[in-house]
């Protein structure tokens, strides 16, 4: 299949190693892999802040890069869900952008979704191995796309995956875009709260697959002066393939 | 003053509809598949007893021939002076009638007493009941000429006599019963009165009856006497 | 276990000074853990137990039970003038007396005018979100009818001067020793913590002015267009005895509480508590069709329902209908994690707190108001799960931001960002450079890094400048890498090339 990968301006410039990694993992899945360099952003920060007429600009930028593949990979929950639930609306009374936005949004899939519903792997039967104890932060538009414990699955076929459960899984980290610069109290007891999880789990490795939530957790734990390192799922794999070196210690 | 016509024009006009359209299409059905939880096969006395226990109500299952001793040692355990009883349907009224005579409790007729000054110095209240829902465990009480709102509310014991044959599975066999015309209050009642207000611990008999007791009665008389589970 | 008073009188809650500015109160609810662990710990356990027994009811159902009761409060909105017909067609028949408010003050006026008809001197009030809207109970005080809040949590919030937090559970901010110290002064009880020992005296209080009372007030759950009936939930009886024993019953309803038909219950009230308290009913749900007829021993001489607007019509309006549905479970402040770190529903501001407070308070009272409520949150949708009625409380979060957009309510430095940001983000080579001006400014300021690799090589920012204070006023701040996902796709396009041309 021609995959477009999107890579997302966060995953980008601060976890591009996510990036490769999804990269060689779906090449290794015989996919064939393409980056549209004419991306940029899919407008989710203008779109959540109320700004619609430029989250549409940005919106239709999208639909024109993407429109020519057959499905669209992207390693981050919350821009699938910005193209899957809000694209074709931000179109409402331009019939035909809005159906191309629509036809855009059947066809991309977050990495996990996209493993599990699209190719439909099993990490066991593909051989993935990658020793380590390791806990897994859960992001919320995983949940608004129905993929709630997805991720958590896919772990669990990884030979040599010990998976410690997150507390308070299902509870926001505090992220939200903006919202973690302009409320920072209320921000901050969220994360705050989601560190104090990750330590009782006793788990030096948190598997985290967004962006927004891993600069977030990151920075508050290595505030709180703990010692964690953050990973994504496809970084495991690819590293559990040997498609990658295995990276240890760092945030 | 605000005329009702001005404030459903205003309704209307927020609807972008014109005053008085009367055309509203089909409004979604209750779609049982979905919402019904308690079939029509199920055990539904033995379901509704132990639903009513859950929900922290006390059930005593007796024979319509032994319903008079069984209400008559339930007033004696609870050592009521006074009780508030309601009209009952026939034939449980004069069974309980007679036990509660043998009791030698003061009896509070609520349609004689007019009003419900009487029923705050009553222990307890017995009524009858319109119907039951097994799969909550609900008793449904109605309220009407011969019925009081204050026997099952006011005084701090409610005993419910209850046919085995009044109860239905769910709540969705309920709004046939009731009809079009409702009596003036039909209450449901899940449990004896609760508050969870103070650090969310649970607390019984804050307003309401902080005991409920269901008499269940097996199915008319004409079984012989201990032929009943 | 005491906590430090956070004590505020309840007109300093629900009316504080406009515009409002959440901050400060979000800001002394984060230092006070006590107050944060009694929010925590109760709206988790009810989160939880919702869970378990929507699960255990409705199985793999439950999405489209949600469906469903959403479906018919929107068709019933949809239709709202008709229904309303309807039910005060039926309700009039059954002889209640239909009264119209177009706003708090009318709908306080009514009350009060049929207070003094009447003659009434004692009010006994069930729970009632809607009278704290209007603020019922000063307006029939001021005219010297001693009014008495009968639900246990709000007699205690009454005793103190103190204001609901949340819409089922109105004291969950307050512990037994306020309540406590609060019947030590107010009644004269000796000091215990002991809650049954607590709720009996409560009880015995109230009870003789149950006997006495000459009005009762309620709200209602649901209003039945067909029959012209009205419902109402509660698991300690005190609306059955506030309704059933005085001689007047008043009730206060928004329009939006219509529901077509009796049957259509049997979706609502299996939601409504399973939501609410993890329960399958409450232990009171009591359908009232009309004041005592002809010949019935007892019950209400007079009963009058006020249908309140009060802002409603507003937001009926076709984009933001859907938060008309509510059923008033808080379903979504017990799921919501801002609720929660701001120590529940007081920092709200306003009568209606948490996820569905922050969408219906700026179009119940004005957008310009509380220019806080619609961005004090994560958009996570913890909310939409957990509504019982499917309300996108997130997307009516973000049309209440683009409506301040649009009205310039929106902060200039805020519309600046945006735009120029967007206006980078349409060109690739601008997004490109900005890019990398970004990574090489933040990279300066950064330290700590810990990796060799260029594509995981990132540093921390303790205390970053400008917008991004918040951020790290609170954890530290990644830098980019030193090099980008973007630059290992071009140089290895250009290995492949090279290798192409070799070969």
């Amino acid at each position: 299949m021609r995959v477009a990968l999107f890579i997302t301006c966060l995953t980008d410039a601060y976890f591009p190693r996510t990036g490769i990694a999804v990269v060689k993992v779906l090449e290794h899945l015989g996919q064939t892999v393409e980056f549209p360099a004419a991306q940029t952003c899919c407008g989710q920060p203008m779109f959540n802040n109320g700004f619609t007429a430029e989250a549409r600009e940005l919106a239709r930028r999208m639909v024109d890069v993407f429109e020519p593949f057959e499905a669209v990979v992207t390693p981050s929950g919350s821009c699938a869900a910005m193209i899957r639930e809000h694209f074709a609306h931000l179109f409402d009374g331009e019939q035909l952008m809005a159906a191309r936005a629509a036809s855009l949004a059947a066809r991309t899939f977050e990495f996990s979704e996209f493993l599990t519903k699209v190719l439909r792997v099993n990490l066991r039967e593909l051989g993935v191995h990658w020793e380590g104890d390791v806990t897994a932060h859960s992001a919320c538009h995983l949940r608004g796309l129905g993929l709630t414990g997805v991720s958590e699955g896919l772990l669990g076929e990884i030979q040599g995956v010990k998976l410690t459960p997150l507390g308070k899984a299902e509870q926001c980290c505090g992220f939200g875009g903006t919202f973690a610069v302009k409320y920072p109290q209320i921000s901050g007891g969220m994360v705050g709260e989601k560190v104090e999880c990750i330590q009782a789990t006793g788990c030096s490795t948190v598997v985290c697959n967004e962006a927004g939530c891993g600069m977030n957790l990151a920075g508050a734990c290595r505030r709180a002066g703990a010692q964690v390192r953050f990973i994504s799922l496809a970084e495991i794999m690819a590293e559990g393939l040997g498609l990658m070196e295995r990276q240890e210690g760092g945030q | 003053m605000t005329t009702r016509t001005e404030f459903l024009a205003r309704v209307s006009r927020e609807l972008g509809r014109p005053a008085g359209a009367g055309s509203v299409g089909t409004c979604p059905g209750v779609d049982e598949e979905l919402v019904r939880l308690t079939g029509h096969g199920e055990d539904v006395a033995k379901l509704f007893a132990s639903r009513a226990a859950a929900a922290g109500m006390v059930v005593h299952r007796c024979a319509m021939e032994t319903l008079g001793r069984t209400v008559q040692t339930l007033l004696g355990s609870l050592g009521a002076k006074g009780v508030v009883l309601d009209h009952l349907d026939a034939p449980m009224a004069r069974s309980v009638a007679d036990a509660v005579a043998g009791a030698g409790v003061r009896v509070i007729d609520p349609v004689t007493a007019k009003g419900l000054d009487s029923q705050f110095d009553a222990e307890a209240g017995i009524t009858g009941a319109l119907s039951a829902i097994a799969e909550t465990g609900t008793l449904v009480v109605a309220s009407d000429k011969a019925r009081s709102r204050g026997t099952f509310m006011v005084p701090p014991v409610h005993v419910a006599i209850v046919l085995e044959t009044q109860i239905i599975p769910d709540m969705i066999d309920l709004w046939p019963l009731i009809g079009n015309r409702p009596s003036t209050a039909v209450t449901l009642i899940s449990g004896p009165s609760k508050t969870a207000d103070i650090e969310g611990i649970l607390v019984t008999g804050v307003h309401g009856p902080g005991a409920v007791h269901v008499v269940l009665v097996a199915d008319a008389g004409n079984l012989p006497v201990g032929g009943r589970r | 276990m005491s906590h430090a008073p956070v004590h505020r009188a309840a007109s300093e809650v629900l009316s504080p000074a406009l515009p409002y500015d959440m901050r400060p109160a979000a800001a002394v609810a984060s230092r006070n853990v006590t107050l944060q662990q009694f929010v925590n710990s109760a709206t988790e356990l009810k989160d939880h137990g919702r869970v378990s027994a929507c699960r255990a009811a409705f199985g793999e159902n439950y999405g489209a039970v949600r469906e469903l009761a959403g479906s018919i409060k929107q068709h019933t909105l949809d239709h709202l003038d008709h229904y309303l017909e309807r039910y005060i067609d039926a309700a009039t028949a059954a002889g209640v007396r239909v009264h119209f408010a177009a706003d708090a003050a009318e709908a306080n006026a009514i009350c009060v005018g049929i207070a003094k008809a009447n003659n009434c001197r004692l009010c006994v009030k069930s729970k009632s979100m809607v009278t704290e809207e209007t603020r019922l109970v000063p307006a029939l005080e001021a005219i010297g009818v001693e009014t008495l809040e009968t639900d246990l949590g709000e007699f205690i919030l009454q005793l103190d001067g103190d204001a609901p937090s949340h819409i089922v559970t109105p004291m969950i901010h307050k512990d037994r020793a306020a309540v406590a110290r609060a019947f030590v002064r107010e009644l004269g009880a000796r000091y215990t913590e002991d809650p049954p020992t607590l709720t009996a005296i409560a009880r015995e209080h109230m009870r003789k002015k149950f006997r006495k009372a000459d009005q009762g007030i309620s709200g209602a759950n649901f209003l039945i267009a067909e029959t012209g009936s009205l419902v109402l939930c509660t698991n300690e009886g005190n609306a059955d005895l506030s309704v059933g024993v005085p001689r007047i019953h008043v009730a206060l309803v928004g329009i939006e509480k219509v529901i077509p038909r009796m049957e259509h219950l049997s979706v609502f009230l299996k939601l409504l508590a399973r939501s609410a308290t993890s329960q399958a009913l409450t232990v009171y749900t009591s359908i009232i069709t009309g004041p005592r007829k002809s010949g019935e021993p007892d019950g209400p001489e007079e009963m009058h329902v006020i249908l309140l607007d009060n802002g409603r019509t507003e937001i009926l309006r076709e984009e933001t209908r859907e938060l008309l549905r509510c059923i008033r479970c808080g379903a979504c402040l017990n799921a919501c994690p801002v609720y929660r770190k701001v120590g529940g529903g007081h920092a709200y501001g306003a009568v209606y707190s948490g996820p569905i407070g922050a969408a219906i308070t700026p179009l119940l009272k004005g957008l310009a108001n509380y220019p806080d409520l619609p961005h004090a949150s994560s958009l996570c949708g913890a909310c939409f799960e957990a509504c019982p009625v499917k309300i996108d409380i997130p997307k009516q979060l973000i049309r209440l931001r683009a409506a301040m957009v649009e009205r310039r309510l929106a902060g200039v430095g805020e519309r600046g960002v945006m735009r120029v940001w967007g206006a980078i983000l349409k060109r690739p080579w601008a997004y490109r450079v900005a890019a990398r001006v970004g990574r090489a400014v933040q990279r300066s300021m950064g330290e700590g890094i810990a990796s060799s690799d260029p594509f995981a090589d990132r540093g921390w920012i303790s205390s970053a400048p400008g917008p991004l204070a918040g951020w790290t006023d609170v954890r530290d701040l990644p830098t980019p890498t030193s090099r980008s996902f973007r630059e290992w796709w071009a140089a290895r396009r250009t290995e492949d090339r090279r290798g192409e041309e070799r070969s």
